[in-house]
């Protein structure tokens, strides 16, 4: 190989080298856990030192009752569970248990998304005393196929309603 | 009328199939009836999707709500404007978008080439049709807009809030169009590789479509980014959101190719690249639309788990396949004409803003794919956020930055020690002082945003430096006036100088992201009467009321702003909420923040108003500074009026094409 070669072929493995080491540790550095409720909780349980403190994303559903909050005062807390991303209903207290729900804590501005039932997305760090202090907060709509399996049921009670009352136009 | 709709549909997914069936079979057999046909067929297609989706555009506007598709996303209070854009608001819409302007390219490029490129074309036919054919059917097995439901309801359930915004018509046709552009490209790419035809005569033919595409699929990006900013409403517009991420890396890899191309048509060099590059452009474009509607990946704006996925999944695999194998089995014609000379030439700097781009593009591919492998291989769920590509984009566009500034002025083949000397030496100097400059500013850190800012100076110098130096030789030519010799520069070096004016823009993006680092935000709940302090201003919260609106409820915030230290009113502001009725969908009384923005070049004042929701006179406010986001929407129009000017058709450039393809193109038998 001539001279030349080897040069080029040094400065190409030294950029994507370069590239590839960048993306590794940038992954190494930034990487954080996305975990339901119970996940978090059996870790905390489990190896503690690595998730006390540590900044971690809890996602769940947001359990029916428990929003309490100002969005004047931006002063929140609420409590999430295990939920299938896939699979949203309302969830009610009583059939959480006190190892898939946690207490979230947040001050500031929720998104216009966030009410009970949704999945709520934390950003994070779980204190010792179990609450969830959460320096972001997305909402998420449940998954629009699951969305529009519901809207199917309210769209057919409301053409039998519509029918009823004679507002139908025909079929085409 | 629908009926005409969904039959257009069925018809033009048969036709695509006898177009692209037949088109291989004339070829093969070489009778020009046969593939004549097979063009007419395809050309058919185009008008046929184009008659099923003016059917479903026709049901929008007359609200025909026997249409599920039309009932689930338009309602009678839409303004026109709106019930357009419900044509793309769902899955099924929106694939048959993709599908008539991929059908709609196709016969455009059938027509434009009906006595070009005879030995290719057939190819193309094909190739486009199949994806056509995919497509068709895909819509009408899954994915059916025309499907009715069983009852007509009174009032469809209407576009969702977020969507009434000038975003929801620019951003998804735009976009489309730029996906859908690629394929041209692509097609001709395989047809050269199929007939072992590998000189740059296909690069030459689908420029323009190139170019097209990329124009659209930059006007989208950036449009999105508006939308974002504007709509969204938490102060940003790019969250790397495995959906912008899917509009991203096409956009990296075509901008990669359009370069390299460059390098073909000059050089000779670079032809495996090259066609690796746009087989993998146009494969991300459908990876693209694999991500947006199929569930894989997590997204906060993921269309919907609607099956689609396995489908969409093979058609990316299959185009990758395809496009590599044929790579392979025709690697031994794709020899270069021509060897690197020197690392430090104009062709290097090509390679290098290859290989940049696509670094990017991969950590960006990595970071949204990694949740979804730690997952399968570990069973560990993890999040990749914006941190990870934050740090990694960072010293890569820096790299980048540079590149583009060297890139004007660096000499081909070999740039010696004189030439660099003479052409850098001033605008170095320049941007150092530029440096020096902002660092006695007391702006020093990040370095990161301190490097990016001398580097858009060099660029600008560069820039400047190639403007000046064409127009003082044009004026020694021909004795022209400044503005006169400045012009014609422009205009008979198109491709050229609309390219310096194109990378003027990328500059200004990176003066867009030179402020970001300088982000400040403030939150507070105050009572009217109340200020709060945010870097240079003070502002007032004059007063609170709401005003109602057909099926919504408005609450309103007045905020004036005063300079902080001189006390001089700089202007108002009204930052709202909007709480829409419960219409029947079970969303219940969703509402929706719109934030107000006072937007300078210098910085934009973003405002979130978070009124009380029990009536009381008080507000959460979050007021955020973010300087010169401007110069990115500055960027956006610079970028494309670029474009334009290298698209432009150019007389010189036609008859010197005439002479190149009555060279190579042989005769037909």
């Amino acid at each position: 190989m001539n001279k030349k070669k080897i040069k080029l072929l040094v400065a190409l493995i030294v950029i994507i080298g370069g590239i590839g080491a960048l993306v590794y540790t940038s992954m190494q550095s930034t990487v954080t856990y996305y975990m339901k409720p119970s996940e978090i909780l059996a870790k905390a349980r489990d190896d503690g030192a690595a998730v006390y403190g540590e900044r971690v994303r809890v996602g769940g559903i947001v359990i029916n009752k428990t929003v309490k909050g100002n969005a004047a005062t931006r002063k929140w807390e609420f409590m999430v569970t295990d939920g299938r991303e896939d699979k949203i209903l309302p969830v009610a207290m009583v059939k959480t248990t006190p190892n898939n729900r946690i207490l979230v804590r947040y001050k500031g501005i929720v998104p216009d998304t966030f009410k009970e039932g949704v999945i709520a997305i934390s950003d994070g760090v779980l204190g010792k005393d179990g609450v969830f202090t959460a320096e972001t907060v997305m909402a998420k709509c449940p998954s629009k196929y699951e969305a529009s399996q519901r809207n199917d049921k309210e769209m057919a009670k409301k053409g039998a309603a519509d029918k009823k009352a004679g507002r139908v136009a025909p079929s085409k | 009328m629908t009926t005409i709709g969904y039959f257009s549909l069925l018809s033009a997914a048969a036709i695509s199939a006898y177009a692209w069936g037949m088109s291989v079979y004339g070829k093969l057999v070489n009778r020009k009836a046969i593939i004549a046909s097979a063009e007419r067929a395809a050309v058919a297609v185009g008008g046929l999707l184009f008659l099923s989706s003016a059917s479903l555009m026709y049901a929008f506007l007359t609200h025909d709500f026997s249409l599920e598709y039309v009932a689930n996303y338009s309602d009678r209070t839409l303004d026109t404007i709106y019930l357009i854009s419900g044509f793309w608001a769902g899955n099924q819409g929106s694939l048959l978008m993709w599908a008539v302007f991929l059908s709609v390219f196709t016969a455009i490029v059938i027509i434009q080439n009906q006595h070009k490129n005879r030995d290719l074309m057939p190819w193309v036919t094909a190739i486009l049709s199949a994806f056509i054919f995919f497509f068709t059917t895909l819509i009408i097995t899954m994915a059916n807009p025309f499907q009715k439901l069983a009852f007509v309801p009174a009032d469809g359930r209407g576009l969702n809030p977020m969507l009434h915004n000038p975003g929801m018509y620019l951003h998804p046709p735009t976009t489309y169009l730029g996906y859908v552009g690629f394929g041209i490209p692509f097609a001709f790419a395989m047809a050269a590789l199929i007939t072992g035809r590998l000189s740059d005569v296909w690069i030459r033919s689908t420029r323009r479509w190139t170019l097209l595409a990329w124009f659209f699929l930059t006007a989208g990006n950036i449009v999105g980014a508006w939308w974002a900013y504007y709509t969204l409403g938490w102060g940003g517009y790019w969250g790397w959101d495995p959906v912008e991420n899917a509009s991203f890396m096409p956009w990296l890899i075509g901008t990669a190719y359009l370069h390299s191309v460059m390098i073909q048509e000059k050089k000779g060099m670079l032809k495996i690249w090259n066609v690796s590059l746009v087989v993998l452009t146009f494969s991300m474009t459908i990876m693209g639309t694999l991500i947006t509607r199929s569930g894989i990946i997590n997204s906060v704006h993921t269309f919907s788990n609607s099956g689609l996925g396995p489908y969409l999944l093979f058609l990316f695999l299959a185009t990758l396949a395809f496009g590599f194998g044929l790579l392979i089995y025709r690697l031994p014609l794709l020899k270069t004409e021509n060897e690197l000379d020197s690392i430090i030439s104009r062709e290097s700097t090509f390679l290098f803003n290859n290989l940049i781009l696509l670094g990017i593009a991969f950590m960006t591919l990595w970071g949204t794919i990694f949740p979804f492998i730690s997952e399968a291989v570990r069973g560990v769920k993890v999040t990749v956020g914006a941190p990870f590509y934050d740090q990694v984009a960072a010293p890569l566009g820096i790299a980048l930055l540079f590149l583009l500034g060297l890139c004007p002025l660096i000499a081909w083949r070999r740039a010696s020690l004189d030439n660099l000397q003479r052409n850098f030496l001033y605008p170095l100097l320049v941007s150092f002082a530029g440096g020096a400059v902002l660092v006695a500013m007391g702006i020093k850190r990040p370095v990161g945003a301190l490097l990016t800012a001398v580097l858009i100076i060099f660029v600008f110098m560069t820039i400047i430096i190639e403007f000046y130096r064409g127009t003082a030789a044009r004026r020694r030519m021909t004795g022209e006036g400044y503005l006169t010799a400045f012009t014609n520069l422009i205009w008979k070096n198109k491709r050229r100088y609309g390219g310096y004016i194109i990378h003027i823009g990328v500059a200004m993006i990176f003066l867009a992201f030179v402020g970001g680092p300088f982000k400040q935000q403030v939150e507070e709940t105050l009572t009217p009467g109340q200020s709060m302090n945010v870097g240079n201003y003070r502002i007032v919260f004059e007063r609170m009321y709401q005003y109602p609106q057909p099926k919504q409820i408005t609450i309103a915030a007045e905020m004036t702003l005063y300079n902080r230290y001189s006390g001089k009113r700089v202007g108002t502001v009204t930052p709202r909420k909007e709480f829409f009725e419960d219409n029947g969908n079970g969303e219940g009384n969703q509402p929706w923040t719109r934030v107000a923005v006072r937007s300078s070049t210098k910085e934009d004042v973003y405002f979130i108003f978070s009124p009380d929701d029990t009536g009381k006179q008080v507000a959460g406010f979050k007021v955020i500074i973010n300087p010169l986001m401007r110069w990115m929407w500055i960027a956006g129009f610079v970028m494309t009026f670029g474009t334009i000017i290298v698209i432009w058709p150019d007389e010189g450039e036609k008859k010197r094409l005439a002479l190149i393809y009555a060279r190579e193109v042989p005769s037909e038998a």
